[in-house]
């Protein structure tokens, strides 16, 4: 069964676009990453325009947010007070980014820098976090559960406007992860992603927040980063096909419902090592495209 | 003996008359015809096929060819820095159609001479021929084949030769026709569908028609108002996806809810 799709101006069978969504609509609920990494190159391999396919991707992570942050939040989850912290860092880091991004392109070195941020990044997170996990697995149990009560006090902690979140169990100053997600904001507007998966062992590691409440708070603020970044396109690009989002929407909330779930039934370590997992490969394929010969020199262009 | 004489005048007339009306067909423009020539695209649109029908004068052999409108397009291209495949910049094409599909009654270079395949922009060597491409820089015959590999894959460039049928002729005049399934991925724009009569190596005449592909209904609708009302179209975008996210979640909810209580 076949629907036409208005702003793609294709038309495109209705249970691929179901399945695509429903795909990454479980790793969203799952891991909390948005997915954008990986359903744009699958609208793109469906014959999707890439330009198209970015923005609505942007549109139905907002629905496939709504849906997971929503199941978390039922299930205490969601830190509301350092998600809205983590949201205005991020958004102002974005802004940095893509004033970053303006600078290298003019530099001409732009795609060069994205790429080796991406593999730094990736392979730094993914490599780290796979370690840390195993080892926590082979202990038995989370480390987060043993943290020394008296360690010392890093220069983070340092800082001042110190604030508890009780819903993670932590203390920080406001500037923390404030700053931290800020970092996260412009490493993601230079790699063009929501950020979900460097957003998450960052909140895990450095904020020492629970896996589970680093999921639902991550899902919580990038519910809001995508739905200014869909704004944005309609706006000013008129690349975003509702269509083609409800669509993705209707697998990836359906998706979601049963990743975040299923994340429910996994202990934190097991989700940690399944994120890295799916890290560490996107990071060896980009690593394998920057080295093989591709079979085609031109693609179409795609707006960052 | 009158009578006899005018009988023949009579029956050379009539024989002058047949044969002036024989040559005048044999000679005379080749016809076309689209059905449908317009094809709406509705929400639930599943592609369409067209029936490109007509006549050309008998011996010859027919290449209908389906344009799309020129239109500047781009391209990143990569290129090796080192050990390293990296984005090198923008490419941009044009000069040729966005699509181009041709279908013929037998392989184009038996048809037609070079001159008349490049004139006409009949095939693959013509189409790269005419490209024009920016930067004038840029490594200008891998760029062009490469392009028409990236349009094949898309499904909007073909040459597929020996697949219009040719029909027995009458008066000096053959009937060809040809199924076109239209490419579900063809976007919506007004096309021109050409039909080239050719014999002896040369285009011997050539008659094109309009083939228009819109879309209608609420995907018309739609797209206009993404286009023409954008903020209200981003906000409405928005407010579904937080709407859609929501709802579904609610419903599973109370769904799982329902099924606990059934238990």
């Amino acid at each position: 069964m076949n629907i036409f799709l208005p702003v793609a101006g294709i038309s495109i069978n209705l249970f691929v676009l179901i399945g695509a969504g429903a795909l990454v609509g479980f790793m969203s609920g799952m891991f909390g990453v948005g997915g954008g990494f990986l359903l744009t190159p699958i609208l793109m391999m469906i014959g999707i325009p890439p330009t198209v396919a970015a923005a609505s991707d942007s549109c139905q992570i907002v629905g496939a947010s709504a849906s997971g942050a929503a199941a978390h939040f039922r299930l205490g989850n969601v830190d509301l007070k350092l998600g809205s912290i983590l949201l205005l860092g991020g958004l102002a880091g974005a802004a940095v980014g893509v004033q970053i991004i303006k600078v290298l392109r003019r530099m001409g070195n732009a795609d060069f820098v994205i790429v080796v941020t991406y593999i730094v990044v990736l392979g730094s997170i993914g490599t780290f976090m796979f370690i840390e996990s195993l080892q926590s697995l082979r202990r038995g149990s989370m480390v987060a559960k043993h943290r020394p009560e008296g360690r010392k006090r890093s220069i983070l902690s340092k800082l001042p406007m110190h604030m508890e979140f009780p819903r993670s169990g932590v203390q920080h100053s406001v500037l923390v992860p404030f700053l931290l997600c800020a970092l996260v904001g412009i490493l993601a507007a230079i790699m063009g992603v929501g950020g979900g998966f460097i957003m998450v062992p960052m909140m895990v590691y450095l904020l020492r927040m629970p896996m589970h409440v680093a999921v639902g708070t991550d899902l919580f603020q990038i519910l809001f980063t995508c739905a200014g970044v869909t704004f944005m396109q309609a706006m000013s690009n008129h690349t975003v096909d509702i269509v083609l989002a409800i669509l993705l929407m209707v697998g990836s909330t359906i998706g979601a419902q049963i990743g975040a779930r299923v994340g429910k039934r996994l202990r934190g370590d097991q989700l940690k090592i399944l994120l890295a997992s799916i890290v560490i490969l996107v990071m060896v394929k980009m690593a394998i495209g920057l080295v093989v010969t591709p079979s085609n020199l031109l693609s179409f262009a795609k707006g960052h | 003996m009158s009578g006899t004489t005018s009988g023949r005048f009579r029956r050379l007339f009539l024989a002058c008359v047949a044969s002036a009306a024989a040559v005048g067909a044999a000679a005379g423009a080749p016809t076309l015809a689209l059905r449908p020539s317009v094809i709406e695209m509705g929400t639930f649109y599943d592609g369409a096929t067209v029936r490109i029908s007509g006549t050309v004068a008998e011996g010859s052999q027919v290449a209908v060819v389906i344009r799309g409108p020129e239109i500047e397009e781009s391209f990143n291209k990569t290129a090796k820095a080192g050990p390293i495949w990296i984005n090198e910049g923008k490419v941009h094409v044009s000069g040729v159609p966005s699509l181009f599909i041709c279908f013929s009654s037998a392989p184009m270079e038996r048809m037609l001479n070079r001159a008349e395949l490049d004139g006409n922009q009949l095939d693959e060597a013509a189409i790269r021929g005419q490209m024009i491409i920016r930067p004038p820089s840029m490594d200008q015959p891998i760029i062009r084949a490469n392009y028409l590999t990236l349009k094949r894959q898309q499904g909007t460039f073909g040459v597929v030769e020996g697949v219009v049928r040719m029909d027995k002729g009458e008066a000096g005049r053959v009937s060809f026709s040809l199924d076109l399934p239209w490419p579900k991925r063809a976007a919506p724009a007004a096309y021109q569908v050409s039909l080239y009569e050719c014999r002896d190596g040369r285009v011997s005449a050539q008659v094109s028609a309009p083939l228009e592909v819109r879309e209608v209904g609420f995907p018309l609708e739609l797209a206009r108002m993404a286009k023409e009302k954008a903020a209200l179209y981003g906000a409405l975008c928005v407010l579904i996806a937080m709407v859609a996210g929501f709802g579904i979640d609610f419903t599973v909810t109370k769904l799982g809810k329902s099924n606990l209580a059934g238990h």
